[in-house]
């Protein structure tokens, strides 16, 4: 009997979680629409962000001058991708700012 | 406890069923309530499982022999900390420990996600329902772990004695974290699919659930590994045994993965072949399980043959259909977005490493399947054992360890052969110097020679990247050496904790190196007899048979036979090998009598004793002796792994904000002192 007692409660409390959005119209349970921690990260979802030219660059131009300092990339194939990624991120800048809508970073 | 445990079960069936079909309706039809509701599900299905696995527990811990499980897995005279593991021990309890793990997961997978990932997460819960499902419908019609017997029996069965042992409480639950933790990248991959959203966005929101299950999977080989050596008795830790090839196949193409997503996140090619890898992985967990459950390969680790195969059957070709025809639909969407530039380059060689791995995954898995195979079409069960793995793994094997070190060494997109020349000739020089020492030193096995090379060689790489980072990090921030060392981890956690991986991997293959020279001698010695036994590093040992003695332990009668050892003729203490005789409460055998090895571990070998019998009534004793070099070091390469994965885990490790405003900066800063360039104003 107090095994059945048991149950019910666990098969209320189960079912009041997965009903509630339903019956009460908004969910409650902050939890249990997903925890957002700020991690800081590129939002690699919004492509608007994680495709932007000047963040494609700049995340590029990071690498290649780390592959230089570390010897993987001689300097002149260091020079001539430098030019490509810094004209690129250049031309972003300079068209984010004619729209007026610079991307938070 | 069984009632509550049995409707618990039928709790999870319906909202199993309930976070699929609501989840995958919610998504389609954009109703928040119902995403909402889909959403809960993980949480109220851990919540019953949670529930449904304390009354097994209860059972066990009470000894209800009523109950056919607790009858079949556990005695009154079973030690706590067994009682407790035999919850997964055996068939019905470990599919239910499998769905409590995944419910785990599946929660916390909808806890911890950001919110930016809100629009694949009804299918996620969706996802991680349906298999939830799966093993809630196996563990009601298949495996119920509540079934009772029509009477109740004075005392169990017992447990295995094999699984009496400490690695057997941990090395399951660490391998079923790993084959579960895939669930959560398949349930994203398949999310990104349904919702036609394949940026790189799926891929950043399962990188830590990935090297999550990629960790837990090879702390559970190495452990089961562990256990193999420890308990078994022969020596070895590695047989190629169809329930240790289970456990390697899908961390074989999880590993591919690790590799080749990078490419498709830097570079945004290999789109389709990295679906297909995490897909692969997932269906090969879900065959994994089929093999060891469903007794159609023969194998001393596998659960009782039982119906349990037949739903396994059902629910891979379920699987494999459902997402041929979901990755076939979505193709063009999967298209590469850049083309391979050089095939000397970081890309081409993690091609070259995602192609061995896979190829590898596949040699193993047609040679655990090839009895099956040719009884299939030649009516004949013919079986491949370890020389067959041994020949064609161990080539891949070092040609994937010649990889860890070349890998590093190439930057992205392109490399010349001036910076080739200059990265390799430090790491190479290594290689060779080492041959040459361990030739002098008399290794002359040709695989052990090569083997010594490529390991110092990727040693010598690692340490060269760790060097050279630390001085760039040097020149260019003005940061002392240390602070330097201590950011250029923290800052890029993923590639230097990958980096201490891969030496993990290089002490592996050191630690293989010892199997080459593995001296085995098997002899029968009365009491005051010796005989020695040759180490491959020059010293002998000699041993003194003591006698054998007799008593009571715990649950079990020993017989434990006991030697002098000596080594290069000096005293070296006593060894004790045992025999045991487990038996129930009543004192009766429950089964065949285990050997319990005598092992002196030490770091440059391993002084293994199995103490085989004894002629009854007599104090003779047969022994098999075993000197297995290097195994110290395999336990110390997984602990190492470990270590480079939670290096990698540490949170915040992807590209940040913050990492590219400090670049925006920097350039800003220096393009105002820059001459302009050509074709900007």
């Amino acid at each position: 009997m107090t095994e059945l007692l048991a149950g019910v409660v666990v098969a209320l409390a189960a079912l009041a979680l997965v009903l509630e959005p339903l019956v009460m119209g908004r969910p409650r349970f902050k939890a249990a629409g997903g925890w957002s921690p700020d991690d800081g990260d590129i939002d690699f979802t919004d492509v608007e962000e994680s495709e932007s030219p000047k963040i494609q660059a700049l995340l590029a131009l990071k690498e290649i001058e780390f592959d230089r300092e570390t010897g993987k990339l001689s300097d002149e194939d260091y020079s001539t991708m430098k030019a490509t990624y810094q004209r690129a991120a250049l031309l972003a800048m300079e068209q984010e700012e004619t729209e007026g809508h610079g991307l938070a970073v | 406890m069984t009632v509550l445990g049995e409707l618990s079960l039928w709790l999870a069936l319906l909202l199993a069923a309930w976070g699929t079909f609501v989840g995958a309706l919610g998504a389609r039809s954009r109703n928040p309530d119902l995403l909402a509701s889909a959403r809960r599900a993980p949480y109220a299905l851990l919540l019953v499982i949670s529930v449904a696995s304390l009354c097994l527990l209860v059972a066990l811990l009470r000894h209800d022999f009523n109950v056919q499980y607790v009858y079949q897995y556990s005695s009154r005279n079973l030690p706590t900390p067994y009682l407790i593991s035999a919850f997964y021990g055996g068939q019905a309890g470990s599919l239910l420990f499998w769905a409590l793990v995944l419910c785990a997961f599946s929660a916390a997978a909808q806890w911890l996600t950001p919110r930016r990932y809100n629009h694949l997460m009804p299918y996620v819960a969706a996802v991680t329902s349906m298999v939830t499902l799966f093993f809630v419908v196996v563990s009601l019609f298949a495996a119920n772990p509540f079934e009772r017997l029509q009477f109740t029996p004075p005392d169990g069965a017992g447990l295995n004695p094999q699984l009496q042992n400490p690695g057997m409480v941990f090395h399951p639950p660490l391998l079923f974290f790993g084959y579960v933790g895939i669930t959560i990248p398949f349930a994203f991959a398949v999310a990104a699919l349904l919702t036609n959203r394949l940026d790189t966005g799926w891929l950043h929101a399962i990188r830590k659930w990935t090297i999550v299950s990629w960790v837990f999977l090879s702390a559970g080989i190495t452990l089961g590994m562990w256990w193999a050596y420890v308990e078994l008795g022969w020596g070895g830790y590695w047989a190629w045994d169809p329930v240790e090839n289970a456990s390697l196949m899908p961390w074989l193409t999880m590993t591919a993965f690790l590799h080749s997503v990078m490419i498709q996140e830097k570079r945004g090619m290999l789109k389709k072949w990295n679906m297909i890898l995490i897909m692969l992985s997932f269906v090969l967990c879900i065959f994994g399980t089929f093999i060891t459950r469903s007794g159609i390969v023969s194998s001393v680790h596998s659960f009782a043959q039982s119906s349990v195969g037949d739903y396994f059957l059902v629910f891979l070709i379920l699987l494999v259909a459902g997402l041929t025809a979901l990755v076939w639909t979505r193709m063009p969407r999967l298209e590469a977005e850049a083309k391979l530039e050089s095939m000397v380059s970081r890309e081409a060689t993690f091609l070259f490493n995602n192609l061995l791995l896979v190829g590898m995954a596949f040699t193993v898995l047609w040679g655990t399947m090839f009895p099956v195979v040719s009884e299939m079409f030649r009516g004949v069960r013919v079986t491949v054992g370890p020389p067959f793995f041994n020949q064609v793994n161990v080539p891949i094997g070092l040609a994937l360890l010649a990889l860890t070190g070349v890998g590093p060494l190439i930057a992205w997109r392109k490399a010349s052969p001036a910076n080739l020349k200059r990265q390799f000739v430090a790491p190479l020089a290594t290689g060779g110097g080492a041959a040459l020492v361990a030739a002098l030193l008399g290794v002359r096995h040709a695989y052990a020679l090569l083997t010594v090379a490529l390991s110092a060689f990727v040693a010598a790489t690692i340490l060269q990247e760790f060097l050279k980072g630390t001085a760039a990090r040097h020149r260019l921030h003005n940061e002392n050496y240390a602070v330097a060392l201590a950011r250029l981890v923290a800052r890029n956690r993923r590639r230097y904790g990958g980096y201490i991986v891969h030496a993990a991997v290089v002490i592996y293959f050191v630690a293989f190196i010892g199997d080459v020279y593995k001296t085995e001698r098997e002899v029968t010695l009365k009491p005051g007899e010796t005989a020695s036994l040759r180490s491959p590093f020059g010293h002998e040992y000699t041993f003194t048979h003591v006698g054998i003695s007799q008593y009571d332990q715990l649950n079990r009668f020993v017989f434990a036979a006991s030697l002098e050892v000596s080594k290069s003729g000096r005293r070296d203490g006593v060894m004790t090998s045992e025999m045991r005789q487990y038996l129930d409460s009543m004192g009766q055998p429950t089964f065949q009598p285990s050997t319990e090895p005598a092992i002196r571990s030490g770091l440059l070998e391993d002084l293994y004793i199995v103490f085989a019998g004894s002629p009854e009534g007599t104090e003779e004793a047969v022994y098999r002796f075993t000197i297995s070099p290097l195994v110290w070091w395999l336990w110390f390469g997984g602990v190492l792994l470990v270590v480079g994965g939670v290096v990698t885990l540490w949170p915040s490790s992807g590209p940040s904000r913050a990492s590219v405003r400090r670049a925006l900066e920097g350039y800003q800063t220096r393009m105002v002192d820059e001459e302009p360039m050509a074709g900007v104003r």
